[in-house]
């Protein structure tokens, strides 16, 4: 009897569970949806009547360093927005009140690099969950914002790393990523039970003496190899396998101490959801000298290959080449550029092995591009299942690389080089945002930038493209056309990821606003004019004006 | 006038192993760029830095910010030919060195405590906010909860409601927050503190020591 209703309740579920994959009154995840796709299934704004969007609110953190990279979260009604400095606010989604904040206490000394931002939280079972910059995790309860529990991951001075993604939870467990990969540490993910706080499992990145791909790693180099965890993963709830991309290898450059092909940096790793066992790899750069992370989001998608429909896994990698998977095996299906100005590799092959690596010697300068900075930065693509396409941005750039050999002190920076911004060769540096198929890599439409564009891309089913610019402009791009049909100053530049959802029937379209990071930083070498661009951390949310009753 | 011109190319000795220190610790990566040009650090290159001002934060950082304090990584000799590369990177004069506060001695007891201790003790203002005292006889319990979880415990404060507890189930403490209502027994617990290494305890010691 209760087997039946069971079964006859999770029938019913599933049809929901698999439809998830679009957004629609709430944003439940970073990433939109487990799969990861930034899509809003809500069409009350559309390309028709975009051009009426206007503010409804805004928010201010009143903390401007690092400026807003976060994505917020929007369940019944309620957002959940975190900033620099491991801020969180819970605010009224409708009308912008404030219902509770938590400012975490973080210690006087940081002292590591990646900070002082944060890029979200998440949220689920009445608890918002989030990384801290001293590496912590705290819990908080959902409703009051009082914290429930506060562990630390591992000794800041100790690893040199901590947590500016925004944790996954999938069941009873909580799952974050850290950073460190330009530190000499050891990386992981870690899982802990919502409830408690206490460890459920962590998965080592770097295979430990007697675990297989322990051989890919000379001498001890396996102990301080980076390979950090640092963005937010995505999940597959009818394979149970969670997705994370695994950052590059330490020292970055310096790649003479750590011989072979150091597994599993530069890969997307799937892992059993509830041991955290892994299930399969993919290395992407196998023994990276360019600190090129394959720490960016895993987008799944059901979509036909050569007239077999496969269950895919796209990942932008920070060389500027997409690559695509078989999320049920790892089976590389292909890889296509986004960058223009690639000339660290001549190609990728059939197999997915790189052609013509062009790597930099030690004490010799050498052109590489893209830059550090990435034919694409961290911020996230979206993926509509009305076009079928993949929305991304890439940026233009170049930079001198000069390796230098490194012995490694435990957490402490682990870089192995050095590096200067260089124009491309054809002069013209910059940024675009395009429209893709991501099974042939083919271009369906270009929007050119003057700046690199860091900001993620919302993709709506009203056919819209959101994103915004390092000058402060938040717009809405055709998504069939690529056509500009809507901007708007927001006074600071855009660093975070725009969501969109309802309350009561009202579809409300939210960016955050904050200029900074460390890309943005770069960005005065090669345009002096940005080093005056205003920091901010304000979420602006926009609708449709109300009509008239 | 060659000769002179050449003198006026080669850099000062502090200047050079002043440039070879930041090029490894300064430069790389995302933090102040190649010869200073910015990155996700300010820029250091072509601007008017106080002199006294650079050397403070290069020996303390700056608080709850990315960029870290150098006392404990540099010698107060590689600090100061950091400075002077930095002033050179401005054209500025180098004068003597002005080094009037003098450097604190590194404190290995610091690390130790901070890598082992301060996840559940505080102590000098170092370690978790609530933390546990050093001293000894620090009650730990064994608390039961309603939905019958039990676990071995440090009450951190109790009031209006709510428990405070270290939960030491494992070597990471979790600082819980409870309902005081949600415990229904607080026992004897059989928790025991982990081994302490003599020397680090020594070590330790002399930083608790320090003024």
């Amino acid at each position: 009897m209760l087997m039946n209703a069971m079964s006859k309740f999770l029938l019913l579920l599933l049809p929901q569970l698999l439809l998830a994959q679009s957004t629609n009154a709430n944003w439940p995840h970073y990433g939109g949806s487990y799969q990861f796709w930034r899509h809003s299934a809500l069409t009350q704004v559309n390309r028709t009547n975009v051009a009426q969007l206007t503010p409804v609110w805004a928010f201010q953190t009143g903390m401007n360093e690092g400026g807003l990279q976060s994505t917020p979260i929007v369940i019944d009604g309620v957002m959940y927005l975190s900033s620099s400095g491991n801020r969180v606010f819970a605010i009224d989604a409708a009308t912008g009140r404030e219902i509770w904040h938590y400012f975490y206490q973080n210690p006087k000394e940081i002292g590591v690099i990646y900070s002082p931002w944060n890029r979200g939280v998440a949220v689920d079972q009445g608890r918002v969950f989030m990384g801290t910059l001293d590496n912590h995790m705290v819990a908080l309860d959902a409703k009051s914002g009082r914290e429930l529990w506060n562990v630390e991951v591992e000794p800041l001075a100790k690893c040199g790393c901590n947590i500016t993604g925004a944790p996954l939870v999938v069941k009873d467990k909580v799952i974050a990523g850290v950073t460190g990969g330009d530190s000499a540490h050891r990386g992981y993910l870690n899982a802990f039970h919502v409830k408690t706080g206490r460890l459920a499992w962590r998965f080592e990145t770097i295979p430990g003496p007697g675990e297989p791909g322990h051989e890919t790693w000379s001498g001890d180099s396996w102990k301080f190899g980076g390979g950090a965890t640092w963005m937010t993963g995505s999940y597959d709830p009818e394979l149970n396998q969670v997705y994370w991309a695994v950052g590059n290898p330490a020292a970055d450059f310096y790649g003479d101490s750590r011989q072979g092909k150091n597994l599993y940096t530069d890969s997307i790793v799937a892992l059993d959801a509830d041991t955290g066992k892994l299930k399969w790899h993919h290395q992407q750069i196998p023994h990276d000298v360019w600190d090129w992370d394959t720490a960016y989001e895993a987008v799944l998608v059901d979509l036909p290959v050569k007239g077999r429909l496969r269950k895919l896994l796209i990942n932008v990698n920070k060389g500027g080449y997409t690559f695509v998977v078989d999320r049920t095996n790892g089976e590389f299906i292909t890889a296509w550029p986004v960058a223009r100005n690639i000339n660290w590799v001549k190609g990728i092959d059939e197999s997915g092995t790189l052609i013509g690596r062009n790597e930099p010697k030690v004490g010799v300068p050498t052109t590489i591009c893209p830059s550090i900075g990435g034919g694409r930065s961290w911020n996230h693509a979206a993926y509509s299942p009305k076009t079928k396409w993949f929305y991304t941005t890439a940026i233009e750039w170049c930079q001198t690389v000069t390796v230098q050999s490194e012995e490694p002190k435990e957490g402490q920076n682990f870089f192995g080089g050095v590096f200067s911004l260089k124009t491309t060769p054809d002069g013209k540096p910059g940024g675009h945002l395009d429209a893709y198929d991501p099974v042939t890599g083919q271009k369906k439409w270009t929007y050119e930038s003057k700046y690199p564009l860091l900001a993620s891309v919302l993709a709506t089913a009203g056919d819209l493209i959101f994103t915004g610019d390092p000058e402060g402009h938040f717009f809405a791009l055709d998504a069939e056309t690529g056509k500009k049909l809507w901007s708007f100053p927001t006074g600071s530049g855009h660093r975070g990821s725009s969501i969109s959802y309802s309350v009561n029937g009202r579809q409300y379209i939210a960016t955050p606003s904050g200029w900074g990071s460390a890309v943005a930083g770069l960005m005065g070498q090669l345009w002096p004019e940005a080093e005056q661009f205003r920091n901010g951390s304000t979420l602006f949310v926009f609708a449709l004006p109300e009509t008239k009753k | 006038m060659i000769w002179l011109a050449l003198l006026a190319l080669q850099l000062p000795p502090s200047v050079e192993q002043g440039s070879k220190l930041f090029a490894k610790s300064c430069a790389t990566g995302y933090c102040h760029g190649a010869e200073g040009a910015a990155a996700r650090g300010p820029r250091l290159k072509d601007r008017q830095f106080e002199r006294a001002y650079l050397a403070r934060v290069t020996r303390e950082g700056i608080p709850r910010s990315a960029m870290p304090a150098w006392k404990d990584r540099f010698s107060p000799a590689e600090i100061e030919a950091v400075v002077d590369y930095i002033v050179h990177l401005n054209g500025g004069q180098l004068g003597a060195p002005t080094r009037s506060e003098a450097a604190p001695a590194a404190a290995p007891g610091l690390k130790l405590f901070q890598t082992k201790c301060a996840g559940c003790h505080r102590a000098k203002s170092v370690g978790l906010a609530g933390g546990a005292s050093l001293a000894k006889g620090q009650m730990v319990r064994q608390l039961t909860l309603k939905d019958g979880e039990t676990f071995p415990a440090y009450l951190v404060s109790e009031g209006q409601g709510l428990t405070v507890v270290l939960d030491l189930t494992e070597a990471a403490p979790i600082r819980r927050s409870l309902e005081t209502a949600e415990i229904v027994s607080r026992g004897p617990a059989k928790w025991q503190h982990s081994a302490v290494d003599p020397a680090d305890s020594a070590q330790i010691q002399a930083w608790l020591m320090l003024p």
